[in-house]
């Protein structure tokens, strides 16, 4: 739950989200879903999470289901920081 | 009453890469200098996003007795040389050069202050300088110099390709290129191969934090920020090799990063009340 705050407020900060940012659930859609979420915040978003948490993300890793969800999202952080 | 302000100006220092820009901005002239500041600028972009914080922070330092030092490290910003042939090592001797200036001034202690990659490289100078400043503040330092660069490369490629390039440049080319010895361009900066393979061995949690006191800051846009796990295992470890630290989040933009100029107010009352407490309330008191 701790983590799925911190990437809730990592999205509110980067995508400037607001209070917009609390409505998100773990099966909330975020690409093609926020109009925020261009290629760009997609790359944003991976810096800050790699910067908060002090892992490295390999282009490899990620595709357009690492962002389909927000529960996927946080999935997916999990399975790097756990 | 008239009350005296801070007062600013421009300087070039002779650098062994050129001219060596910095902005100075010194106290009123009824303040008593109490601390020298070197401040140490991120990198690319970041570094003209932030010079407005970077400005309001030195105001308000050198309100309090400080003399602060804003550095445009060589081939960046005002000063000479080529972004190009920019090195790690060329930037330890230009912050030398400014330090050792900035000592000549006055005989008060020195601080580094660096954000960002400014932060790393203040950390590993005072790492290995041959005397160590008063204290180091850090502000959202970079930990890993690999995964800053691996985020530049990404950020600078999706950019391009966002722009319209076809077929623009992509991250493993371009490691292709530096991992062959040559220059690459990204986001409109010529990047050195040894620049980036230097800062890429580089990772904060190694460097010896015990060497002077240190004030570390990070800005949250949250209300209520918290250390970032990262950073809190960074601070956790240099405490355990007997760094003196004392490390704080604020709530405040990610201002080195915004499209739009912004600023974070807290953090730099954070940081102005962080060096008023070592260096001027005690001022005679303390060491």
């Amino acid at each position: 739950m701790e983590l799925q705050s911190q990437v809730r407020d990592i999205l509110r900060d980067v995508l400037s989200l607001g209070s917009r940012a609390d409505g998100l659930k773990a099966d909330s859609p975020l690409l093609g879903a926020l109009p925020e979420l261009d290629s760009m915040a997609v790359a944003s978003v991976i810096a800050a999470i790699e910067d908060r948490f002090g892992f490295i993300v390999e282009d490899d890793e990620i595709s357009g289901a690492t962002f389909a969800t927000f529960g996927s999202l946080v999935e997916f952080v999990a399975s790097k920081y756990g | 009453m008239i009350v005296s302000k801070p007062t600013v100006s421009g300087r070039f220092l002779a650098g062994s890469g050129g001219p060596l820009a910095t902005v100075v901005w010194e106290p009123p002239k009824d303040i008593a200098p109490r601390f020298a500041v070197l401040y140490l600028p991120p990198f690319g972009d970041e570094m003209n996003r932030s010079r407005r914080m970077a400005a309001l922070q030195a105001r308000a330092l050198a309100a309090i007795g400080g003399t602060v030092a804003l550095l445009d490290p060589r081939g960046t910003g005002e000063s000479g040389g080529d972004h190009g042939a920019a090195t790690w090592g060329g930037w330890h001797a230009d912050v030398a050069l400014a330090w050792a200036w900035l000592a000549e001034q006055s005989n008060v202690p020195c601080v580094l202050w660096g954000l960002r990659l400014g932060a790393l490289l203040a950390a590993d100078v005072v790492a290995t300088a041959r005397a160590a400043p008063a204290a180091m503040v850090l502000w959202q330092p970079i930990a890993s110099g690999r995964a800053f660069f691996n985020q530049f490369l990404r950020l600078a490629t999706v950019q391009e390709r966002v722009g319209g390039a076809e077929g623009g440049a992509d991250a493993k080319a371009l490691r292709l290129k530096l991992a062959a010895g040559n220059p690459i361009e990204v986001a409109g900066y010529e990047l050195n191969p040894a620049l980036v393979a230097d800062v890429e061995a580089k990772d904060l949690v190694a460097l010896d934090g015990s060497r002077c006191q240190v004030v570390w800051r990070e800005v949250s846009a949250v209300a209520a920020p918290t250390i970032s796990p990262a950073s809190a295992r960074i601070a956790s470890r240099w405490q355990e090799h007997g760094a003196e630290l004392d490390i704080a989040a604020v709530s405040g933009p990610s201002f080195w990063a915004t499209q739009e100029i912004s600023e974070a107010p807290l953090l730099v009352a954070a940081t102005t009340s962080a060096i008023a407490a070592r260096f001027v309330n005690h001022a005679g008191g303390k060491p």
